[in-house]
């Protein structure tokens, strides 16, 4: 019986076993049909195993440094140190694992661990407490006594009283006396009616004119004590010793004056 | 190339890069020469090859068997990659080998010494399917064995070599047609 066709291939390379190698070789001795099929294998067979092993004396040079000739592999910077790449490698590692283990344990309840074991500490700044008012204290009076000072003339100028321009006085010649300020009473204007306007300041008036001014006046009209004064009789004789006068001192005794008659 | 993957003493990892850079890269390029039937592309091919090795996680610390295997699986998926992302992508990988012919006046820049014989019979490689082909040049050219060649395409041993018995059949059958036109008959 013939083998397979492809042990007559194999016999021919010599990879059978020896044992197979020479029984094969008998059978070949022996068998015409065998010899028809290596006679048509062996011419191509042994010029190209023996072509074949011929390229064992090719020296191909390698390619020249360059890059790859297709499908360049793409990165995004040249990675020399593998060091450091390993650090990166590790470091974003680590990162990810706790941020990972961070979160996790974020969300777990609080009494996880309810045996009093310290499992995490959250720290929280302490906001201020909210302001609150002060009770009334003595400390009012001295705010009142702050503003006890307050004038709302002062405040608003335009509200205060108009201000009274004086009028314009005549310059001072050398030998002129001193000006006195006429005070004109503003009772005394109602009591006279519809007078003439008020004189701030008079011309000063020697001391006889001035009497004479002040006898028409007096004579003109008739002062009238307030319906609420109250007199009270003093003795003249005593006041006189003690009362100031224009009079020239003088031994004479003291002239015996009149009481003042009471009012109507 | 070795520009990026300078052998320097920083740490063990770059320095087992540099040793299976420095195992694996020769049989790469031919490998990968024999793919694509072009030095220029083969050199694309094992460049990219190397990126992904350089990234490759775990890192490659020795020249391993896995990491080997690793590297040839990389390095035939990059040229079917390759191939398929070219201009003629709609065509076959026998088919783009030939134009290759065409184009770069002859396949391979390189002369190594073969006779008529065999330099016909590798010229018809671009019959082979990507499969067939990555077969015979693993085992052909780099020798691995059947458990390595199906941990590299993904099928299991057995089946590696019923795909190199169909492929060396194939071969034979288009020398044979090749033979019979004058053109390709040697003088």
């Amino acid at each position: 019986m013939c083998p397979h066709e492809e042990k007559l291939t194999a016999w021919l390379l010599g990879d059978l076993p020896p044992g197979e190698q020479q029984e094969m070789a008998r059978h070949i001795k022996a068998c015409a049909a065998c010899q028809r099929v290596l006679d048509e294998l062996s011419p191509v067979l042994t010029p190209l195993r023996s072509g074949l092993e011929k390229d064992h004396r090719l020296q191909i040079a390698p390619r020249p440094a360059r890059g790859p000739a297709t499908r360049a592999p793409h990165r995004l910077w040249p990675v020399r140190n593998g060091w450091l790449r390993r650090a990166a490698l590790f470091a974003a590692a680590f990162g990810t694992l706790f941020v990972l283990i961070s979160t996790v344990y974020r969300q777990t309840p609080g009494d996880r661990h309810s045996d009093g074991q310290v499992t995490h500490i959250t720290f929280q700044r302490e906001e201020p407490p909210p302001p609150t008012l002060a009770p009334m204290t003595k400390a009012l009076p001295a705010a009142k006594s702050a503003l006890a000072d307050f004038r709302p003339d002062a405040a608003h100028p335009a509200s205060a009283a108009p201000i009274v321009i004086p009028p314009d006085t005549p310059e001072r010649e050398p030998n002129m006396p001193e000006l006195r300020r006429l005070v004109v009473s503003p009772r005394k204007e109602t009591e006279t009616g519809a007078g003439p306007p008020a004189v701030a300041a008079a011309p000063a008036l020697s001391k006889p004119a001035a009497k004479r001014q002040r006898g028409k006046a007096s004579a003109s009209t008739v002062s009238r004590p307030p319906a609420d004064l109250q007199t009270k009789p003093v003795s003249l004789a005593a006041r006189a010793s003690t009362a100031p006068t224009n009079a020239v001192p003088t031994n004479a005794p003291p002239a015996q004056v009149p009481p003042h008659p009471p009012a109507p | 190339m070795l520009c990026y993957f300078h052998v320097s003493d920083r740490g063990k990892e770059q320095g087992g890069l540099a040793a299976v850079i420095g195992a694996f890269q020769a049989p790469l390029l031919r490998y990968a020469a024999r793919l694509l039937n072009n030095v220029t592309l083969a050199q694309d091919v094992v460049q990219n090859t190397l990126f992904k090795l350089a990234r490759r996680v775990p890192p490659a610390e020795a020249p391993t068997d896995e990491v080997r295997n690793w590297l040839f699986r990389v390095a035939h998926n990059e040229a079917v990659d390759f191939i398929r992302s070219e201009e003629r992508k709609k065509r076959l990988h026998e088919t783009y080998a030939q134009q290759q012919d065409c184009e770069t006046g002859g396949g391979l820049s390189f002369d190594t010494g073969t006779d008529e014989r065999e330099e016909l019979v590798l010229d018809c490689l671009g019959v082979l399917s990507p499969l067939q082909k990555q077969v015979v040049l693993l085992r052909l050219q780099q020798g691995l064995s059947y458990e390595a060649i199906g941990e590299i395409v993904g099928e299991k041993g057995s089946y590696v070599g019923n795909l190199l018995h169909h492929a060396v059949k194939a071969l034979a059958a288009e020398v044979k047609r090749r033979e019979g036109e004058p053109s390709h008959v040697p003088a």
